[in-house]
């Protein structure tokens, strides 16, 4: 079974976890179960891992960017 | 000779009584004493003479030899002097160019040192200047960025959350 992790920095709404779900069950064979969690660090927006990828879609991510940009 | 006779035959007939044997004894004797005298005293003396005048000679010839001796002497040292003179003088000058021109090769490495010390000191100053730089770049940007990060933890909420969420979203689902 495929575990994907979800971070997020509030709780979700019902309707946004329904869509993050389809997204990453689509072309999926193995049963996915998502595991949800709250890490205020992020400031908004959300992360998701899926095995060894990061969907990085947070503020502190963005923030992170912009840091590497400016250095 | 004739006349000498003449006056003896007169002054016998004169009755002078010149006797002529006893004239010619003495004039014998005269020669006599004048041939030894001559064998005996003028000749030694003579030789004598003759033997010293030529050893002053031989001296005057020997002086004057070596007299001759010692101004080719004098001459040939004042000719050594003279080249030994110029020799020194060659030597100093040869030695004086030697040391201006070593003196000059100093100055020039000096110089050269010295150019490649201040360029090195420019570059180090530059560089030293670029990370300084950096340094406070990447400062101001860690502040502005944890400035940034405090803003956004306090002033977020959860509208603009669930707004940042949506257009996530709704970009994964266009792919």
């Amino acid at each position: 079974m495929r575990i994907i992790k979800v971070q997020s920095a509030m709780p979700l709404k019902q309707l946004q976890m329904k869509k993050i779900e389809e997204h990453f069950r689509r072309g999926k064979i193995e049963e996915v179960q998502f595991e949800y969690i709250i890490n205020k660090s992020l400031l908004g927006g959300i992360t998701v891992t899926d095995g060894n990828t990061v969907y990085d879609s947070s503020l502190q991510g963005k923030i992170n960017t912009i840091k590497q940009i400016l250095k | 000779m004739e006349m000498l006779l003449n006056t003896f035959l007169m002054a016998s007939e004169g009755g002078l009584e010149i006797k002529l044997l006893e004239i010619a004894i003495h004039m014998l004797n005269l020669v006599i004493l004048i041939t030894f005298l001559k064998m005996l005293v003028y000749k030694p003396t003579l030789n004598f003479i003759n033997k010293r005048k030529k050893q002053f000679e031989d001296m005057i010839d020997e002086n004057k030899q070596l007299t001759a001796e010692a101004e080719r002497i004098k001459s040939s040292s004042a000719e050594i002097i003279s080249q030994a003179r110029q020799n020194a003088e060659f030597i100093s000058l040869e030695a004086t160019k030697e040391a201006e021109r070593k003196g000059k090769a100093i100055l020039s490495e000096a110089k050269e040192k010295s150019d490649a010390l201040v360029e090195r000191t420019k570059k180090d100053m530059q560089n030293e200047k670029l990370r300084i730089e950096q340094e406070v770049k990447q400062q101001v940007v860690e502040l502005a960025v944890e400035l940034a990060s405090k803003v956004l933890e306090r002033e977020v909420t959860q509208v603009d959350n669930d707004k940042i969420i949506d257009s996530c979203l709704e970009g994964w689902s266009k792919t």
